[in-house]
């Protein structure tokens, strides 16, 4: 359209912004922040609690805790062996290495699900049957062939059914932790808006479960045997008295979370519209200069936003004692005396309603701060600057 | 062509991101009350910040955008290159602009695309062009400019409309039909015709007459009025050689087909290029159209007529349904003695064609009719039964046949038929 | 008049109509909110407060308490909170004036009746049942009331307030008016008519060996010559108030004076009831009167007369009650009522506190009363005198008026956020409201569309497909046919009409044609074609010849 095209390797074709580092960088903070989220899930709720341990003694155990090993090694003793080798689902490794294979073999099976998307539809389907037709010969074919060839031993050979319907479960004890790293690599990489929501959706499902789960109201009927997040948030000294190490932890799993799906779906909206843009228009020099900037932009908004956001959120968790503090402070009436010593603002509560009331200031601030104008006085003055080096 | 200035203002509105993400939150953060359970409220305390955080980033903006189009008029099935400047005249960053020039959708994107996602730094320009083709006759108008600011995270949108139109004028096309004219008789019907003694708007004077309201202070005889004390006007002869009557038919029916083959638009096609055929000539040709009222476009001639009888025929549209003697009767006091009459119409569902143009043939006038054979474009886009179509083609037929026979040239104009081999008919009808 | 009629014309337009429907609602809104506000938010004088310095505030009794090294704490909300507390049998909840009435909505009761829908006034049911869970894990209530709303709090420990005002004859502070009553008690700790002195129960008068010193600060608690020699008061701890630094000696007096401000006193019915662990320890004297007419006199009527007469005493205004039997347990819940609101008002409590009053108010045992309770609730461990770290006194002003719309305000955000996120039919509610707000935005929030450029033409013309059916019969076919018979041999319509049928036959000259004509009878369709392909036919052989 244009006089003047862009190279092609700077063009909007999706097969060259695949390859921009914008875009892969987005995609690394993507990924980086799905699997420190399933580090940090773990390790909150990877766990069974003290009592419930004690009770099993020495012998194996588990509960319904968001960690893989403890369920696959208590799978093991009850059914004899694994289908899947230990170093696939780092049963041989100790802490937090465990994970390490089983999210390479998610990698692993991105790549191929990428790969055979990038096919042509008979290969995918092909590709389909071959792995239906194994599964199916590996599961049915032992029984079978053991049953045609041994008939007068009738009754052995449903112990070679065994096998995959152990596979399958296995399959589902390394799920419950990895599908969601799987959807979501699958989403990043892939591109795939659906993936990237239902992890996100996992998560604050699993978050959701086992807070009712370790419910008071409920333990006293049900215990599952999973460890209860403590009741206080603790006492803050880290980040210069900002957060407790329980509220960092804790804010790390939501600004992840949101981290994440922000950053995933940030490529597939800019893939997106540029999947929109007819041929011509992908080389067009305006276009690619204005993508350029929007994408600059969005990934600024991203890192300044997100920081703001985490610092916020502990600044909100810690601003009931600074109202205390101020509360305190005022000369001693009525009212401010019994709002420093109340119970309400010690307990939960407290956090909750001086946390709003923080945000309400936070969301307030923007009728106040000129911050844009100022950036863009600043901005504006870089710009001359460098016109006149040149 | 337009300049003009934005400016975003106002409140943005919340998207459904953000209102499922304020609910959401707050709903965290009570449930997690409920259940104490800190983390629940932390995500939602979390959402929530999130929210206030992106607040305070707003494409809050001071744009000047300017249109330029490569053309206002345009023949059917041409193209016109429109191009979109954008400036930022602020000294802040626009953020995150989504850009839309409204095209009508009766125009198809040929090259390039009226939109564009752009963040705009002080004093930035981007530049948007696009390539449009306009396959419909018409007036349209391209703009206004929609401008929407999106939150990087589509938290906020904020939207705008810059109110700069440019207006497009589709005219139906001029096919070429000198020769077939030329071939035919038409033509010669009226060669070596003299100057019509007949008042009009010429150059030469003709008469004086009393001055009537409406007429131009310009004509005016002041001499007259000094010496006899009255209002009297110069009337002059009419330049033209021969006046040329083009009636089309743009009733209801007239829309039967598809959209770019149907009796209006081969009939618009038809009456543009025997105007512009006439016109070329030096003769005054006046454009007729009826359907739901009558439009009188008086006899005259020159490209001022020419682009006049375009712009009437770009505007046209299929409704109504107005007998044609209707038509005829109001126009015989204005039609000169022999001048020619096209009709154009598909003569379907109208019952006083016939005596419509019994009457023409029977005052002299020379009546050529031009009729698409809306039968013939209805099976475009209906399955008409065999039989049914075979009685219907007759019925046409017997009516065109009724026609000839008071003296009009009848064209029974089939819809692959170019207008100029169709026109050749008249030679052998 | 024509501009009445359009004025009214206006009025009934739907816009018109909409927008005062939408007023309408919010105005019926607002109401009930201001409505609910009102109940709440009501002017009046602030008193009892544990934080406020006025001659009838808690003031002096809080700071002392804190001066012990005991945390002290507001509740400003609601007593729901009580269940969040973690150590329960180390925390006082003192409640002294229940003023007001707060919102309340039905709520599920558990058993046949499933749901009940009126509340009695002052604490709300599940409030009531969060203080009952709180006194069984062990905790300590003291409430002083005398005609506020306490009494549903009262009826779930058994006990019924009179409501009535509380005179006596004699035993009033002469000092003063007979407003002040005094109430007398020479052991306080003879529960029951034959439980003996059980004031073993508190650590700061429990002394097995009778030597003197308590056994907190006992080294050989059964070694009975040890003397307080070397204690101190700093030593005596929470027991302080009972250890004379100057004598050195030891008070072990189990009697206490308590000075009265408008009293009321318990239903003599059930203020006594060792079986359910009430036990009436403060009682007022023989001369002492209930107003049980309310007349504000002492009424000593004739039965006969109609004078309703007031009731004669004794009256208990001194209740304890004890979760475990007697209170052994030193983890037992206990809740203390007494029949008068003011009973720890500064004035009362330390009669030299408001300048003004110095030397009206007589000596009492007021304090001694609470600090005692205090220290029975809190010294649990028996190996120290110090409150352990987790003590806690805890003051409900969620009942008090604030001085401020502002801390009103506050405090009926506070009891909102705490009634709906612990009460069970306010989360179910809250929980719905969530629930349909949720789906609300779901449903109703739409993103603004995305723009894109579409080349969409609507404008196709069909014909009539009704009229296929009609063109396909004979009495059609034959119309046209005719037509161009006659348009064929160029007649008028009349001139045809005229025709004979032979001259008809001759023009046509075509026998299927000819019998089509005349003969009005059923059609097979393959017939008809054969026909409309003749008509056809004819038509072009004659006009090409006829031309």
């Amino acid at each position: 359209m244009s006089e003047n095209e862009v190279p092609v390797s700077k063009s909007l074709n999706i097969r060259q912004l695949r390859r921009r580092w914008q875009i892969i960088l987005l995609q690394l903070i993507s990924t980086a922040s799905l699997i420190l989220l399933m580090q940090r899930m773990t390790r909150l709720y990877g766990t069974c609690s003290d009592s419930f341990i004690e009770s099993y003694g020495e012998s194996l155990y588990w509960c319904p805790a968001y960690e893989h090993t403890r369920g696959l090694r208590w799978f093991e003793q009850e059914t004899g062996s694994l289908v899947l080798p230990d170093f696939l689902t780092g049963l041989n490794q100790t802490g937090e290495m465990t994970v390490v294979a089983p999210i390479i073999l998610c990698f692993g099976i991105t790549a191929l699900w990428i790969y055979v998307l990038t096919r042509g539809d008979s290969t995918r389907k092909w590709i389909n049957i071959g792995v239906t037709v194994v599964f199916f010969a590996w599961m049915l074919l032992p029984f079978l062939i053991s049953w045609i060839t041994a008939l007068n031993h009738p009754l052995n050979h449903i112990d070679h059914l065994w096998g995959p319907l152990l596979f399958v479960f296995e399959l589902v004890f390394l799920g419950v932790v990895f599908a969601p790293v799987l959807a979501g690599i699958m989403g990043i990489w892939g591109l795939s808006k659906k993936f990237l929501t239902w992890t996100v959706g996992y998560y604050l499902t699993v978050i959701g479960v086992h807070a009712i789960l370790t419910f008071e109201g409920i333990t006293e009927s049900v215990d599952l045997g999973l460890n209860p997040l403590p009741g206080q948030i603790g006492e803050a000294t880290m980040w210069g008295g900002l957060v407790s190490p329980l509220a960092l932890e804790l804010i790390e799993v939501a600004i992840l979370l949101v981290l994440y799906l922000e950053a995933g779906s940030a490529v597939i909206s800019h893939m997106e519209y540029a999947s929109l843009l007819p041929k011509d228009t992908k080389r067009d020099p305006e276009f690619v200069r204005q993508f350029e900037n929007v994408i600059n932009g969005h990934l600024v908004h991203l890192i300044g936003v997100m920081s703001l956001v985490a610092l916020t959120t502990a600044i909100a968790l810690e601003f009931d004692d600074f109202l205390i503090s101020t509360v305190g402070a005022l000369s001693g009436g009525q009212w401010s005396g019994q709002v420093k010593e109340s119970l309400e603002l010690q307990l939960t509560y407290g956090k909750v309603i001086s946390a709003g009331l923080f945000l309400v200031v936070v969301a307030g601030m923007r009728f106040i701060l000129p911050w844009q104008r100022v950036t863009g006085i600043f901005e504006t003055a870089l710009l001359r600057f460098r016109s006149t080096e040149t | 062509m337009g300049k003009d200035r934005v400016r975003f203002g106002g409140l943005d509105m919340w998207t459904r991101k953000a209102a499922i993400m304020f609910t959401s939150g707050i709903s965290l953060i009570l449930i997690g009350m409920m259940i104490s359970n800190f983390q629940l409220m932390i995500v939602g305390l979390a959402f929530l910040s999130l929210l206030a955080i992106n607040g305070w980033v707003a494409g809050h903006s001071d744009l000047l955008i300017e249109r330029q189009t490569s053309a206002t008029n345009v023949y059917k099935g041409d193209d016109i290159v429109v191009s979109l400047t954008v400036t930022n005249k602020s000294y802040r960053r626009t953020q995150q602009l989504e850009l839309f020039d409204n095209v009508p959708h009766e125009m198809k994107m040929r090259k390039g695309i009226n939109q564009m996602r752009m963040n705009l730094g002080p004093g930035q320009t981007a530049k948007l062009r696009y390539v449009v083709r306009c396959p419909l006759r018409g007036h349209y108008t391209i703009g206004p400019v929609s401008v929407r600011y999106r939150n990087a995270f589509n938290l906020f949108v904020n939207e705008t409309k810059m109110d700069d139109r440019s207006d497009i004028t589709v005219f139906p096309q001029i096919r070429d039909i000198e020769e077939a004219l030329l071939r035919s008789d038409v033509p010669k019907m009226y060669s070596g015709a003299t100057t019509l003694k007949t008042p009009g708007p010429g150059m030469e004077f003709y008469a004086l007459r009393e001055y009537l309201p409406g007429d131009s202070f310009r004509s005016i005889n002041w001499k007259a009025l000094a010496r006899t004390g009255e209002m009297m006007v110069n009337e002059k002869t009419r330049d033209a050689v021969t006046d040329v009557f083009v009636i089309v038919d743009t009733r209801d029916v007239s829309r039967i087909g598809t959209v770019l083959k149907n009796p209006l638009e081969m009939g618009t096609v038809a009456a543009a290029s025997v105007s512009n055929y006439f016109l070329k000539r030096r003769d005054s040709v006046s454009l007729v159209t009826y359907g739901s009222r009558m439009d009188y476009l008086p006899p005259e001639t020159g490209d001022k007529q020419y682009f006049k009888i375009l712009s009437g025929l770009a505007s046209v549209e299929a409704k109504g349904s107005m007998p044609l003697q209707a038509v005829t009767n109001a126009l015989s006091p204005r039609m000169s003695r022999g001048s020619p009459v096209f009709i154009i119409s598909s003569l379907e569902g109208d019952g006083t064609t016939l005596p419509a143009i019994r009457n023409l043939s029977g005052k002299g006038h020379e009546v050529i009719v031009l009729s698409p054979s809306s039968i013939d474009l209805e099976r475009l886009v209906s399955r008409i039964p065999r039989m049914s179509y075979e009685v219907l083609k007759l019925e046409r037929q017997n009516r065109l046949t009724a026609i000839a026979g008071y003296g009009a040239k009848v064209i029974d104009w089939m819809p692959d038929v170019e207008l100029s081999q169709a026109l050749l008919q008249i030679k052998l009808g | 008049m024509t501009d009445f009629n359009a004025r009214l014309r206006r009025l009934s337009t739907p816009k018109f109509r909409r927008a005062a429907s939408i007023a309408a609602f919010w105005a019926l809104i607002g109401i009930l909110v201001l409505e609910v506000l009102q109940t709440y938010l009501v002017d009046g004088e602030t008193q009892q407060s544990a934080y406020g310095d006025d001659w009838n505030d808690l003031g002096a009794f809080r700071s002392e308490i804190n001066s012990l090294g005991v945390e002290t704490n507001a509740l400003v909300s609601s007593p729901l909170l009580l269940s969040e507390i973690d150590h329960p049998e180390e925390a006082i909840f003192v409640v002294s004036g229940v003023e007001r009435d707060t919102i309340s909505l039905p709520r599920f009761t558990g058993d046949e009746n499933v749901i009940e829908f009126t509340e009695g006034d002052g604490y709300t049911t599940s409030e009531i049942l969060a203080i009952e869970s709180f006194v069984q894990r062990g905790g300590t209530v003291i409430l002083l009331d005398d005609f506020g709303y306490s009494a549903q709090l009262a009826s779930q420990f058994g006990l019924d307030y009179s409501g009535h005002r509380l005179y006596d004859g004699q035993a009033y502070a002469h000092e003063l008016d007979y407003n002040f009553v005094w109430v007398n008690t020479s052991s306080a700790f003879n529960f029951t008519t034959n439980s003996g002195s059980l004031s073993s129960i508190n650590p700061c008068l429990k002394d097995l060996d009778k030597d003197g010193v308590i056994d907190l600060l006992d080294e050989d608690p059964l070694n009975p010559s040890v003397t307080t020699q070397g204690i101190s008061s700093d030593m005596a701890g929470l027991c302080a108030h009972r250890f004379d630094q100057a004598t050195s000696t030891w008070d072990f007096s189990e009697g206490y004076d308590i000075l009265t401000n408008g009293p009321s006193a318990f239903e003599k019915a059930t203020s006594y009831n060792p079986v359910e662990n009430r036990y009436a320890i403060g009682r007022s004297t023989l001369d002492s009167y209930l107003d049980t007419n309310d007349d504000g006199n002492l009424t000593v009527g004739f039965e006969a007369a109609g004078i309703e007469d007031d009731e004669q005493g004794p009256f208990a205004v001194y209740v304890r009650y004890c979760q475990n039997r007697l209170c052994l347990d030193s983890d037992s819940g206990r809740v203390h009522f007494v029949s008068d609101g003011s009973m720890l008002i500064n004035s009362l409590y330390s009669p030299d506190y408001v300048p003004d009053y110095s030397g009206l108010v007589p000596d009492n045992d007021n304090r001694k009363w609470a600090l005692d309770i205090i220290a029975e609730a809190l010294l649990i461990g028996n190996s120290s005198t110090e409150a352990s770290e987790n003590a806690i006194v805890i003051f409900d002003e969620s009942r008090h008026q604030q001085s401020n719309i502002g801390g009103d305000t506050y405090n009926l955000l506070y009891y909102l956020l705490i009634y709906f996120t612990n009460d069970w039919m306010a989360m179910l509610l809250l929980f719905l409201g969530l629930f349909i707000a949720l789906e609300a935005v779901l449903i109703r929030k739409e993103d603004p569309d995305d723009w894109r450029h579409v080349f969409r033409i609507i404008y196709y013309g069909f014909g009539d497909a009704r009229r296929y059916e009609y063109y396909q019969r004979p009495e059609k076919i034959r119309q046209v046919l005719l037509t161009r018979v006659r348009n064929v041999n160029a007649m008028s319509r009349e001139e045809f009409d005229a025709l004979p049928a032979a001259e008809l036959q001759k023009m046509v000259d075509d026998n299927v044609l000819t019998d089509f004509i005349f003969n009005d009878r059923r059609y097979k369709t393959d017939e008809l074609v054969g026909i409309v392909k003749r008509i056809k036919e004819w038509g072009r052989t004659e006009s090409d010849s006829g031309a």
